[in-house]
């Protein structure tokens, strides 16, 4: 479903996968082994539609690192330079047929006229939402117990280490909001994470009853640890005001160079 | 009296909060750095204002917590560095620091980005994790002890060793108080390693599960109980027995296996399981210590696999 026509769907799932390679550095790090993470797709949801099922997310208990952020964007202009993109944000992306593409992109310098302060019709716009991080319990523990390179079971798993998932949460957060961020050339606010851990229904319908937006951005995230590859089972979900407008002015960036 | 708006009363208050806290400006300078954090670290606000971390810690710095301040202050997004992935990222010790052993402190930390209009700061707030962690072992220990004080044997369903040996004190004692007999039945598995050998541990596991069904189904009276004793040994305590009931029960114990008919080839006994029983008696009026019982009905059982198993021996007590 795009509920954006003009939107190009692979030029928004860029932004994201720059955000996924940012998570991935920071991972690895932590964990001194390989983390590779990539976002195969985009969807969009109606708030009133979303549910466990709809994003594919199977399991009886899930996890939720919830971050509320805000800011602000120049909804008037587009911004004229492109943040640097370090030597290891290479893209990774993965078309249908499963193969691995990895273009290097080279820096381009946008040709868009900049407007100045002067300009009058300019208008700031303020937003603010909620980014998301859903996983199933399991899936969780389990990439938690490769960081820890812990043998535990999952009714062992003490309750300290629901810190590492909410921290886990943080890193691919922090990661796809600062990427968008860039994008936007806008400063983002964000509060601490908060991480809760409950029946997915409950959590559906926390969800569901506290999104003020109609428009909701759901993205799935693909994680290798140690080599251990399991799709599914994390979702990203964005949900905030002016997410049309946003998600418009991160597109016309990133597809009109 | 000042105000508590009043900086020396702010300043009061930050060193008085039980965790550390830093102030950290745009270049990642230490703007503010509290007592905690100083009588932790050994590194007085006075010296360490105006530093940056990596120049304070040279050696103590790891590459995911400078990362970490790197992100807060260039993205401004908030972080947290969980106990559970990083334990002590900063050189932060328990008191006293001149004590012999440095005890690294656990810590919980979040980086918080702080904007005005014209500068941007992190604060680095530190807290120590060592109470929850302790928490968490005196839980975990305390789980593993009521694990292993379940009183059921896992494979076969049987009481465990553990509870045979609370019962059997149990009833020992209470025999011996009124005088009344008490017996002991050991058994078995008749050349279950090389069962184990010939058709491997899960056959293995199997036929202990068909022993320990079989053996419970001869024991009818709930006082009787049937445990495993070890790993192809069983025991029955029989109270209110005598030596005459206890041999009956043991042969119907050695027949119920034996009618299982589980095919064995390289028993020498048969071709197919059985149990060696050895039985003990102590009859009303005579003493002897717990483990003097237990011995006897051990060497009954021991005669009953010199006999040519797939039979019972009685010992007196």
């Amino acid at each position: 479903m795009n509920p954006i026509p003009e939107l190009h769907l692979d030029a928004l799932i860029e932004v994201f996968n720059i955000g996924a390679c940012r998570a991935a550095a920071s991972l690895s790090e932590i964990v001194g082994e390989e983390v590779k993470l990539s976002v195969p797709h985009i969807k969009f949801f109606n708030s009133s539609e979303i549910s466990a099922e709809a994003l594919s997310l199977h399991g009886d208990r899930l996890g939720d690192v919830s971050q509320h952020f805000s800011g602000h964007f120049n909804a008037s202009s587009i911004p004229h330079h492109i943040p640097d993109r370090t030597a290891d944000e290479t893209l990774t992306k993965l078309p249908s047929n499963g193969s691995q593409v990895s273009p290097e992109h080279g820096r381009v310098v946008a040709g868009y006229p900049s407007h100045t302060g002067e300009d009058e019709h300019e208008s700031l716009h303020y937003f603010h939402g909620d980014a998301m991080l859903l996983f199933t319990e399991e899936r969780v523990m389990e990439i938690v117990r490769d960081m820890m390179g812990s043998q535990l079971s999952i009714e062992e798993l003490a309750e300290f280490e629901q810190e590492a998932m909410c921290e886990l949460g943080n890193i691919i957060l922090n990661a796809c909001m600062s990427s968008m961020a860039d994008m936007l050339n806008i400063t983002l606010n964000s509060s601490l994470p908060t991480y809760t851990v409950n029946s997915s229904e409950i959590i559906m319908q926390g969800i569901t009853a506290t999104a003020t937006q109609p428009l909701m951005l759901a993205l799935h995230v693909d994680l290798t640890i140690e080599r251990r590859y399991s799709a599914g089972n994390i979702v990203f979900l964005l949900s905030s005001s002016s997410l049309q407008e946003l998600l418009e002015q991160i597109d016309h960036f990133v597809s009109g160079i | 009296m000042s105000s508590i708006t009043d900086s020396r009363f702010c300043e009061k208050l930050l060193s008085t909060i039980n965790s550390g806290l830093v102030l950290i400006d745009a270049e990642g300078r230490v703007l503010l750095w509290n007592d905690w954090v100083a009588k932790h670290s050994g590194i007085p606000a006075g010296l360490a204002i105006g530093h940056s971390l990596e120049a304070l810690f040279s050696n103590g710095l790891n590459n995911s917590f400078k990362t970490a301040v790197k992100n807060a202050l260039s993205h401004k997004l908030p972080i947290i560095l969980s106990n559970a992935l990083h334990r002590s990222p900063l050189p932060l010790y328990t008191l006293p620091l001149t004590q012999q052993i440095q005890v690294r402190i656990e810590q919980s930390i979040a980086l918080t980005p702080i904007v005005d209009e014209k500068n941007h700061y992190c604060l680095i707030q530190i807290n120590d994790a060592s109470m929850s962690l302790k928490r968490e072992r005196v839980l975990q220990l305390k789980s593993e002890r009521l694990s292993k004080y379940a009183t059921t044997d896992g494979l076969t369903g049987l009481h465990n060793r553990r509870a045979f040996d609370e019962r059997f004190k149990a009833e020992f004692a209470r025999a011996l108080r009124h005088n009344s007999p008490l017996s002991l039945v050991m058994l078995d598995v008749d050349y279950f390693k090389l069962y184990n050998d010939t058709y491997g541990h899960s056959a293995g596991d199997k036929v202990l599960v068909a022993v320990a069904n079989a053996l419970k189904a001869q024991v009818n009276r709930a006082t009787d109980i049937v445990a495993r004793y070890g790993g192809e040994e069983f025991i029955a305590v029989l109270p209110n027995c005598e030596s005459i009931g206890a041999q009956l029960i043991a042969e119907k114990f050695r027949g119920a296996v034996a009618g299982l008919n589980i095919t064995h080839e390289k028993s020498d006994v048969a071709g197919y399981v059985t149990i060696s029983a050895g039985v003990a008696t102590l009859e009303p009026g005579a003493t002897c210590m717990a483990e003097d019982f237990l011995e006897k009905v051990d060497q009954s059982l021991y005669k009953a696999k010199h006999a040519g198993r797939n039979c019972v021996r009685y010992l007196a007590v």
